[in-house]
């Protein structure tokens, strides 16, 4: 394979304070310039964080009532939040409806957005089906969005201009001080969420080596990629093949190999591994009424077979489902099956596993979703920033709220999976509009850096995260050989 | 205030939470007081002088009373003064009469010698001394035939009171009473009126007027001589007060206190509650001014504790009998004038005296304004052509209108359900949560807060009879209906057509010096020709039709050749007459003196409601006031159809003032009308004539014929229309008028009243898709059709789409054929009547069969049960057929889909495609689209018992040995292209329960509890329930692939 040294991978430009990778300077050196020494693959210890992955994998069919999986969140989050107040002098209200009005008081409940902008399943079935549909629109806030306070007695209307200060969408768990007012309304002026988790205790905490922020060799890297969107078009082809080269080591120097692809140790694919089936419609062909087997198109999860394949050959691989992957839909999405995959289904170094996903990598534990619980709550906000969304997600203790009143999920009956009660190191969000990190730290040295992950075959980029001190920086592959 | 309003809009598409709304609607009238009892009490009486003020109200209501002592009858008017005090009017003097015509040669002085006749005749039967006042002898007319305008010489006999009166009535019809040695057997006339009604056309007090109470013409009693519960008691007499004719300042309407209410009653399981077991639990009560946008008392009585509620007194009680105490006391404080409710006539009162009786609460049943009259319930039975007949409760509450909503959507609207949860879904358009009534027990036995949520619901029920009341401004409408046609309110819900026109005859006789004989009514079942209409030519009219309507047609008629009791012509006395001018109608040469002669009753009465009508349209437009537009619309509508009413009276044989001659040749005239319509239509537009096509007529109904005038485009065929509408007019007599109001383009002419069309007043936007007579709302079709045939219609007509209608049809016929199709569109309802009904019903027989499954879930009298027909043996009857659809659901049972294509949908769709497609119309039921079918396989039932369960190849069906677990060998390498369809469904399964489950927690306004909704009204129901079944199953298949390959 020839090709101009300058375009074999270019790095994308990375944020200063999270990447000192000199990749200009690897770039420069000539690939040639390989020495014959041995150079061995980074290894990590994997912990697949049985307790949190019991509760990801408990779908078990059973479809009920959603009121449970509230009622775990509430149950498990209010009581946190109350302690926070403890030193408060205002009254606690333990159910909503015994708010007197008039009178200084907290209470905490689940908040209800109720939203004109919603999908609404009833307005779609009761309209006339010649009627057109209504737009979706990008986001579901408009001025009227109404707050509701909910707990288990009642609901209380919740008003004030504190609200506007905050980021509140559908099923967080809030406190709020205030009074009721003359209508019925409880006026805020203070809200008090959970906050940060804490980080358990271990031998040898994070927090120091990321004072330290200094590049070792013995640093280790975790690649994370999501949007591969491999389809039969053989657009991201070119892509897919340049960034496995770059895992071979085939492409880059030396010193990258030794640098870089060598310390990576794993690689975690964060949904969207195939693009959306588009089917193709035939005008010509005659309607039929009936199953029609031509709409199935094998061939882009043979690619994604193949790719994965080689792939495992070289590391372990973790892929996890996203909205256009073969798994169900509804949260949390189960392990792509195996099955699906007859070459690297049964290969060691293949881990299909749960969207979201939690694990550790040494001592970094890792949480990360497919980006579904991050878009739907970009759409009751109307905040951009999907940083700053992320970041709340944290505070609330909650990677997905609006499930599952918009986002859709597994009726839970006694546990609410999406809980976030311990502070991950890294917690990443595939699927989003651009690369984008930050580095959270609470006041008890507990820290997590947060990545937003592009979509690789719209961007090109893959993120490595050093597990040693949690900077990350993330390197380009151009969709032309030219 | 504000922001309700634009919430109620948003609620409409958004139906959510109750208790928001309720959040809402605490005012700021009780902001500051702390949680502030609601203050139920009248505002207090201002200071009056019987000397100098006057006391102005209006009066609801109308009945009549006995004087205790002196025994004469006395007219009680409820009413309202404008600050909103209750007044209870004593009217006095006055005295029930009636005519009969004298005898020949009878003098002054014989006068009376007859009252002593009389007399004697009654006193057997009559204790009263002077039963007869006296009698006077004056000249009248007979309203029956013309008689030249010669009066003749009616005795008035006054009677004292009126049983008197109606002992006389009938002695002296039965020629029972002698008089000077001869039997007098003489017809009576105005006989056969009610007193309230008499007093009523005599004072000039219409329904619901504003009476003045000149001072020093009345006495105000003191609390000493008070009867009733009413703020101000007043004795005057008949002559001493003022009636206002309710136009300009008195077309004003009082603050009426305006209570709607809801019980909840504990029943046990598969009963249907009872009142001497079944105890009352909560009753919910919203009080609203007139006017006013929202219930200024939002209260519920609870039996035990109950968790308070945002804005709403919680009254919680922990005895029965108190509760009921309770809400009575509350009833009598808050003193309200209308009671509403849904269905409170026949269920909740009953129920609540009932109860009261069996748990002996002595105080209870006095809910009227006057002291010591017990209210009953009591059965009558009302039978109206136009309203069928119905067996009702009458609950007497003094005093008190009574407006059950329920009576009122069955009488003014056709609906394919009358639940007040469909009836809200059709009229403001939102759902609401539905506990079943075998919950509510359960509900009732939890805590505080479960009984929280029952009231709750409970409010909702409440709330919403009054909300629609104010939607449908029923209040209004009535209120003016009473005003325009003369009767009391209660009246209008009570009796039918013919009072309204019984009232208006004798007001115009009345002041015509005119006296109504009374006939005694006689079921005769003479049919006359119907108005026939010009033959329809069927067919699919891609060209513009224009439409031109008789306005009032049978009034204009009327008008326009003078028919009347008082201008009917006996042919034996056209020579006695000499020289009379007449007209002979098309009817049996019945005749009719001419205008100059005698101006008829009828047309007079029929000008005035018309003229009036058109003075309410004016008003209208000009109006800007909300309320007041709606007092005139309320109005104009009111005229409209008491001037239609009066053609209806004088055709019902069984009516009090039948005339065969007016009504049939009423009827003559219009079909000739129509007829020579054509005629002049089709003669004038013609090529000849120099216009472009010649027109023809291609179907004319009652007052309307539909044009083809040939052109192709909307702007020439309106021009057209409204050309010819003006040339046929000038060939009618005044005030006929024939007018253009529109153009169907396209038009579906099916048959005689069944068409279709896209509706054109003007050239450039559409107004609707018309159509007539076809299956829309029957309640014995399922929703499938009625969706069906409307958007094959829409696609038809508006999109003109014809290939895309047929398209839509086959594709559904195979969704149906392919079990595609939601439950909610194939369920049946019907209400669980009497059970002895001589036919097998399906609904009876299912009602049976649930029984005997869970005698605690099935439907009970009154019910309506839902069903959908299944699968059975060949030649089974539909009613053995019938299946209750959660038991279809949960057992897989076939529905038998060739009923439904075959008895439900085929004939509608034929109906509407035969004109377009003529014989190629059956392709639509029979075809590719037709060939595949699945059916469920049950679960239950007949050979299922015997059958062994054997998984088949989930690619080819093939029963699969022990070790396949998902695919037979010949389908394995399909796994991957099975696997994923299978993920599809489980899918699309999964998001649909998530959303389907959450939207009901949205509605139900709770995240933290379990949905218990079973509102089987609500499209979401049954997919609710078979989303879940359906996502279980399928995700079932789908661990059959979680194996190695």
């Amino acid at each position: 394979m020839s090709m101009d040294e300058e375009s074999e991978a270019s790095t994308f430009p990375v944020e200063d304070s999270t990447s000192d990778i000199p990749v200009d300077y690897l770039l420069s050196l000539s690939r040639t310039a390989k020495e014959a020494v041995e150079i061995s693959r980074a290894e990590v210890t994997y912990d697949d964080m049985p307790e949190y992955r019991d509760k990801l994998l408990n779908k078990k069919n059973s479809y009920t009532h959603f009121a449970h999986i509230y009622f775990e969140r509430y149950t498990k989050l209010s009581k946190i939040i109350r302690n926070k107040w403890k030193d408060c002098e205002a009254k606690h209200v333990n159910k909503i409806l015994n708010v007197k009005p008039n009178e200084l008081c907290y209470l905490v409940g689940t908040v209800y957005m109720e939203m004109q902008n919603k999908p609404n399943i009833l307005a779609e079935l009761s309209r006339n089906n010649w009627e057109p549909a209504p737009i979706l629109k990008e986001k579901y806030c408009s001025p009227t969005d109404e707050f509701w306070l909910d707990d288990d007695s009642g609901r209380i209307k919740i008003v004030g201009d504190r609200l506007k200060e905050e980021i509140i969408v559908s099923g967080i768990i809030m406190s709020v001080l205030g009074k009721e007012n003359s209508q019925g309304e409880f006026e805020v002026s203070d809200i008090c969420i959970a906050g940060l988790p804490k980080q358990p205790e271990q031998p040898e905490q994070i927090y120091p080596r990321i004072q330290m922020n200094i590049d070792r060799d013995d640093d280790k890297y975790v690649a994370l990629i999501s949007g591969l969107n491999i389809d039969t078009s053989g657009i991201s082809e070119t892509r897919l093949q340049i960034m496995m080269e770059y895992f071979t080591g085939e492409l880059g120097c030396f010193h990258e190999q030794k640098n870089i692809s060598s310390k990576i140790a794993r690689i975690i694919i964060a949904g969207n591994s195939l693009a959306t089936a588009k089917p193709v419609p035939d005008e010509r062909k005659q309607k039929k009424y009936g199953y029609d087997n031509s709409l199935y198109d094998a061939e882009p999860l043979n690619n994604l077979d193949n790719f994965l394949e080689k792939l495992c050959s070289l590391l372990p691989v973790h892929i996890m489902p996203g909205q256009n992957d073969p798994a169900d839909s509804t949260l949390p999405q189960q392990p792509i099956l195996s099955n699906l995959l007859p070459k690297v289904g049964t290969n060691p170094n293949f881990h299909s596993v749960t969207n979201p996903y939690w694990c550790k990598f040494d001592d970094v534990t890792f949480l990360g979703t497919s980006g579904q619980t991050i878009d739907d709550i970009y759409k009751y906000i109307e905040i951009e920033d999907r940083l700053i969304i992320a970041e709340r997600t944290l505070h609330w203790r909650h990677m997905a709220p609006t499930a599952p009143d918009t986002l859709w999920c597994y009726p839970f009956k006694d546990v609410d999976p999406f809980i976030i009660d311990q502070m991950p190191h890294v917690y990443f969000i595939g699927n989003q509009k651009e690369f984008a990190t930050k580095l959270v730290k609470g006041i008890d040295q507990q820290c997590t850096r947060i990545i937003l992950l592009p979509s690789f075959a719209e961007s090109g980029i893959v993120v490595f995260l050093n597990l040693n001190n949690l900077k990350c920086h993330t390197i380009y592959f151009p969709s032309t050989f030219f | 205030m504000s922001t309700f309003s634009t919430r109620n809009k948003k609620k409409a598409n958004a139906p959510s939470s109750f208790e928001n709304q309720l959040a809402l609607l605490q005012d700021s009238e009780s902001a500051n007081a702390e949680k502030a009892h609601q203050v139920w009490t009248r505002p207090s009486v201002p200071n009056i002088d019987p000397n100098r003020d006057s006391i102005i109200f209006q009066q609801i209501e109308i009945d009549d009373t006995i004087d205790p002592e002196s025994r004469e009858p006395i007219i009680r008017m409820f009413g309202i003064t404008e600050i909103g005090n209750s007044v209870l009017c004593y009217v006095t003097g006055f005295r029930p009469y009636f005519y009969i015509p004298a005898p020949i040669g009878f003098k002054e002085n014989d006068l009376s010698n007859l009252q002593k006749q009389i007399t004697r005749a009654i006193q057997p039967e009559n204790s009263l001394k002077k039963p007869i006042e006296r009698i006077e002898l004056t000249f009248k007319e007979s309203i029956w035939g013309y008689h030249g305008n010669k009066k003749s010489q009616f005795l008035k006999i006054i009677f004292s009171e009126v049983r008197a009166m109606n002992v006389a009535r009938r002695l002296i019809e039965d020629g029972a009473i002698k008089y000077n040695e001869r039997q007098l057997r003489e017809m009576t006339f105005e006989s056969n009126i009610s007193y309230v009604l008499r007093f009523m056309i005599d004072c000039k007090v219409t329904g619901a007027n504003w009476i003045e109470l000149p001072p020093k013409n009345y006495n105000l009693r003191t609390n000493s001589l008070e009867t009733s519960t009413c703020q101000l008691e007043i004795d005057i007499k008949y002559d001493r007060f003022i009636s206002h004719p309710p136009e300009g300042e008195w077309s004003k309407v009082a603050p009426l206190r305006i209570l709607s209410f809801d019980i909840e009653c504990a029943g046990r399981k598969g009963i249907f509650p009872d009142p001497t077991e079944d105890p009352v639990i909560q009753i919910a009560n919203m009080v609203t001014r007139q006017g006013e946008k929202h219930p200024f008392i939002r209260n519920v009585f609870t039996l035990n504790s109950c968790a308070p509620i945002v804005a709403t007194d919680v009254i919680e009680c922990y005895d029965q009998g108190k509760m009921l105490q309770a809400w009575r006391d509350f009833v009598i404080e808050v003193d309200p004038d209308v009671i509403i409710g849904y269905n409170t006539t026949n269920f909740d009162f009953p129920y609540l005296l009932d109860r009261a009786q069996h748990l002996n609460v002595k105080k209870f049943p006095y809910l009227g304004r006057m002291k010591g009259i017990k209210t009953e319930a009591k059965d009558t039975k009302f039978s109206s052509k136009a309203y069928g007949t119905r067996e009702n409760k009458f609950i007497n509450l003094e005093g008190r209108l009574q407006l059950d909503m329920l009576q009122v959507m069955q009488r003014d609207h056709k609906l394919r359900s009358y639940t007040l949860n469909s009836v809200c879904a059709h009229f403001l358009g939102e759902q609401k949560e539905e506990v079943h009534h075998s919950i509510i027990t359960d509900l009732q036995n939890g805590n505080d807060e479960s009984r929280r949520r029952l009231a709750i619901y409970c409010l909702k029920d409440a709330i919403l009879p009054q909300r629609l009341m104010d939607k449908l401004m029923c209040i209004i409408n009535y209120l003016e209906m009473a005003r325009v046609t003369g009767v009391p309110f209660n009246y209008l819900l009570s009796r039918g057509q013919q009072i309204k026109v019984i009232s208006q005859l004798y007001r115009k006789a009345f002041e015509q010096n005119l006296v109504i004989p009374a006939l005694k009514s006689e079921g005769s079942d003479d049919q006359f020709e119907g108005a026939t209409v010009i033959e329809p030519e069927r067919g699919f009219y891609n060209v513009p039709i224009a439409t031109l309507d008789f306005s009032s047609l049978y009034p204009s008629i009327m008008i326009a050749h003078n028919l009347c009791y008082t201008t009917l012509l006996d042919i034996k006395d056209i020579d006695k007459l000499g020289d009379v001018d007449y007209i002979t109608t098309p009817y049996n040469n019945a005749k009719f003196v001419k205008v100059h002669h005698r101006k008829g009753l009828l047309p007079t009465i029929l000008e005035d409601l018309l003229s009036a009508r058109k003075k309410a349209k004016a008003d209208l437009k000009k109006e800007t006031d909300p309320f007041k537009k709606a007092v005139l619309d309320g109005r104009q509508l009111a005229l409209k159809i008491s001037a239609n009413s009066v053609y209806g009276f004088t055709g019902a044989t069984v009516g009090k003032l039948p005339c065969i001659e007016i009504s049939a040749s009423v009827t003559a005239y219009g079909r000739q009308m129509i007829e020579k319509t054509k005629q002049e239509v089709e003669s004038q537009y013609t090529i000849a004539n120099g216009y472009q096509h010649d027109a023809h007529i291609i179907y004319g109904d009652t007052d309307s014929v539909m044009v083809k005038f040939g052109v192709d485009n909307l702007v020439d065929a309106m021009a057209l229309g409204r050309e010819a509408a003006d040339y046929v007019t000038r060939k009618f007599v005044k005030p006929i008028k024939l007018e253009f109001e529109k153009v169907y383009f396209p038009y579906l002419l099916i048959n005689k009243k069944r068409y279709a069309g896209l509706y054109w007043t003007n050239p450039d936007k559409w107004d609707k898709l018309d159509t007539k007579g076809i299956e829309t709302v029957r309640r014995d079709n399922c929703l499938l059709v009625q969706n069906v045939i409307e958007t094959c219609l829409r696609k038809m007509l508006i999109d003109r789409d014809v290939s895309g209608a047929e398209e839509y049809a086959k594709k559904t016929i195979s969704d149906l054929l392919q079990n595609k199709i939601d439950m909610s569109q194939l369920v049946i309802t019907k209400a669980l009547s009497k059970s002895d009904y001589s036919a097998k019903q399906p609904h009876h027989e299912l009602a049976e069969r649930m029984r005997k499954r869970d005698a605690g879930s099935a439907p009970t009298l009154g019910d309506r049960v839902a069903y959908v027909i299944v699968k059975s043996t060949k030649g089974a009857a539909a009613y053995e057929k019938s299946e209750d659809p959660i038991y279809v659901l949960e057992n897989n049972i076939p529905i038998d889909t060739n009923y439904y294509l075959e008895n439900q949908l085929s004939k509608p769709l034929l109906r509407i495609f035969e004109p377009i497609l003529g014989d190629k119309a059956q392709s639509l039921l029979a075809g590719d689209h037709t060939r595949v079918v699945q059916i469920a396989t049950p679960t239950i039932g007949g050979l299922m018992k015997f059958a062994v369960k054997t998984a088949t190849c989930l690619g080819c069906k093939t029963p699969l040995s022990k070790k396949d677990t998902a695919v037979c060998r010949h389908c394995k390498p399909k796994l991957g292209e099975l696997y994923q369809r299978q993920l599809d469904t489980v899918n699309k399964l999964e998001v649909h329960f998530a959303r389907l489950w959450t939207q009901c927690q949205r509605c139900q306004g709770s995240l933290h509890q379990d949905i218990l909704c079973s509102s089987k009204d609500c499209p979401i129901w049954y997919m609710r329930k078979k989303a879940q079944k359906d996502v279980q199953d399928a995700n079932n298949l789908l661990e059959r692939f979680n194996y190695a390959w």
